[in-house]
């Protein structure tokens, strides 16, 4: 079925929910397009015989947790031209990087005990750029069908891909919220990267943060600005740095310091 | 032409209003935005201002310029959209918001006419309500010279007496709306003049905020490009840019070719609303950015309203309306600022 002057192109599923690669599937309106414009040499949720060779550009999704995956990751990097971070665990880590490396020994230790691991050894999950050169990052838990597409298209025409090096607020704004931080609600809009829509804003619930960090997102002004609101350290720390991996730790050793002092 | 209406006759006067659409503010959550009134009698004007400027209705967030496609021999075909609306007025605009799209008329009309914003603001009626209390603890307009009840931009200005509404036509269009339903407009006394005289003085006093002499700030800016103040003001922005966005007279745009067929390649052209205040306003395609920090963002702000609009359209670039110091969620304040570099060493 290869047809050579198609983009040749792989999605691939390291840990995570596969949520990312299922949104794909779900663009049932595009598929064909989808379909028909690339080769798709590998996509293991949606068709059986899959070839791992070169490609134009490959899609992963998911944070790297095993030292197979590792590998995998690599060997994904050598065979591809353009290497994507599909979906906010590829991109920061997801919610398994949260833990600081001595909190994530500790868990591991708590869940497996002394179980000796046989298939591939566990390390401390991280996001694939702690591996590999990423070419660009696309995220979203999971990503979002309209950044999805508008992505691929432009990707397919041979035109790079747009940024969106904003923060929710600006969908927000667009979509006339009132502002739920100016209502006292501890809203992570500000520190999140845009593309779900605003949508949970839309309906007066605060911004989880899942797309993870925004580029140069102000997270001292954040954290006073909550803290003004009545809210604790830990209820902040633990907010932040659900869906942010482990880009917000170092942000938060700060006041480990502080305090230790 | 100056009139007396009385305000419970205002349903049966936009009822008369046959070939307009009406837009007004309507309540929306805790706030109150600018909608296409559908029934008349849900119309009430007893409002303090609109979280959104009526800028949008007239500059939309978003508009498509064009569509295009690329054909079957490959060549690309290109469809103009140039809106073209049934004449529409907009209803209790606040003399504030009203000198802001005079602001706009400059802009979108000076080197180059813009057909996609004339299109709509040619149609547009301004019916404006003055403020007879401030609608926002925060407004200052007097400073930028502006009042309470300015006429600047409106076709035709309300001003609200209590039970009645003392109403100027300013312009033929406002005009042709009071003939549209001449028995409801009554000729103004004597002493309608004068309590109308009486709110004006009145409401103008009850404004709380000033800058102390903006008429300092525009050469003072020109040596404080560098100044340390930037920093101070900026550290706290969280970069949402709702002071931008909800500003009456900001007016940048990006536009940007929308496509979403993978296949064949078809999509708009869009313009949408763009600000100073999000990194990629001033992105070059080689990755430098000019202004790659929070206050050379904030300094551009204020430079553009205080110091170059001032220099190329003899006006401030600020109406004096206090949405972007009553709705920034970190308390960044336009008069402060101001007042800083007015004492600025």
């Amino acid at each position: 079925m290869s047809d050579n002057n198609k983009l040749k192109i792989g999605i691939y599923e390291l840990t995570g929910c596969a949520g990312d690669a299922l949104l794909i599937l779900d663009c049932e309106m595009e598929l064909l397009d989808i379909f028909n414009a690339v080769d798709i040499q590998s996509f293991l949720m949606a068709k059986s015989d899959n070839i791992d060779g070169d490609l134009d550009v490959a899609l992963v999704e998911g944070s790297v947790s095993t030292e197979r995956e590792i590998e995998e990751l690599k060997d994904i990097r050598k065979r591809s031209s353009i290497v994507v971070a599909f979906g906010l665990c590829a991109t920061v880590g997801g919610i398994q990087a949260r833990f600081s490396e001595e909190e994530w020994t500790q868990n591991l230790k708590e869940v497996y005990g002394d179980t000796e691991m046989t298939h591939t050894k566990a390390v401390h999950s991280k996001p694939i750029d702690a591996y590999i050169n990423v070419d660009f990052y696309l995220p979203g838990c999971p990503v979002g069908k309209d950044q999805f597409l508008n992505f691929f298209t432009r990707v397919v025409q041979g035109a790079p891909p747009e940024s969106y090096p904003v923060p929710v607020c600006v969908t927000c704004k667009y979509n006339e919220n009132d502002c739920l931080l100016n209502k006292g609600i501890p809203c992570l809009g500000p520190l999140t990267a845009d593309g779900c829509g605003s949508v949970c804003p839309n309906h007066d619930v605060p911004c989880y943060g899942c797309w993870g960090p925004a580029e140069g997102a102000n997270l001292t002004s954040e954290y006073h600005l909550l803290q003004e609101k009545g809210f604790d350290i830990e209820a902040i720390k633990k907010r932040m740095s659900n869906y942010s991996g482990s880009k917000f730790q170092e942000f938060f050793e700060q006041f480990k310091n502080k305090e230790s002092k | 032409m100056d009139k007396i209406l009385a305000k419970k006759s205002l349903t049966q006067w936009l009822k008369k209003l046959d070939g307009y659409d009406i837009y007004a503010p309507f309540p929306q959550d805790d706030t109150w935005n600018y909608d296409l009134v559908t029934d008349p009698a849900k119309v009430s004007l007893d409002y303090l201002n609109t979280a959104q400027a009526p800028k949008k209705i007239i500059f939309p967030q978003r508009e498509v310029f064009l569509e295009f496609a690329r054909t079957e021999d490959g060549a690309p075909q290109m469809t103009e959209t140039l809106p073209d609306p049934a004449p529409f007025i907009v209803l209790g605009v606040r003399p504030c918001d009203a000198k802001a799209l005079t602001q706009h008329d400059m802009v979108f009309a000076g080197e180059y006419t813009d057909p996609y914003y004339w299109a709509r603001r040619d149609k547009s009626v301004l019916v404006g309500l003055g403020c007879a209390t401030p609608p926002s603890p925060n407004c200052f307009c007097p400073t930028v010279d502006g009042s309470p009840h300015s006429k600047q931009g409106l076709d035709i200005l309300l001003t609200d007496m209590g039970a009645n509404y003392y109403v100027e036509a300013l312009t033929k269009k406002g005009e042709k709306l009071l003939g549209a339903a001449k028995t409801l407009f009554k000729p103004p006394t004597p002493k309608d003049k004068q309590t109308k005289e009486k709110v004006v003085k009145d409401a103008a006093k009850k404004i709380q905020r000033q800058i102390k002499n903006l008429a300092e700030v525009p050469p003072k800016l020109k040596g404080m490009f560098e100044s340390e103040l930037w920093d101070q003001e900026a550290m706290s922005c969280l970069r949402c840019g709702i002071c931008t966005y909800l500003c009456p007279t900001c007016h940048c745009f990006d536009i940007s070719d929308e496509v979403k067929n993978a296949g064949a390649v078809q999509g708009e052209r869009v313009r949408t609303w763009d600000t100073c205040q999000f990194p990629d306003f001033t992105m070059h395609s080689s990755g430098h950015n000019p202004r790659s920090d929070k206050a050379s963002r904030l300094r551009q702000r204020i430079f553009h309203k205080f110091q170059y609009f001032v220099e190329n359209h003899k006006t401030y670039q600020c109406t004096g309306c206090g949405r972007c110091i009553s709705l920034c969620p970190v308390g960044i304040d336009i008069i402060e600022v101001l007042n800083k570099v007015i004492d600025h060493a």
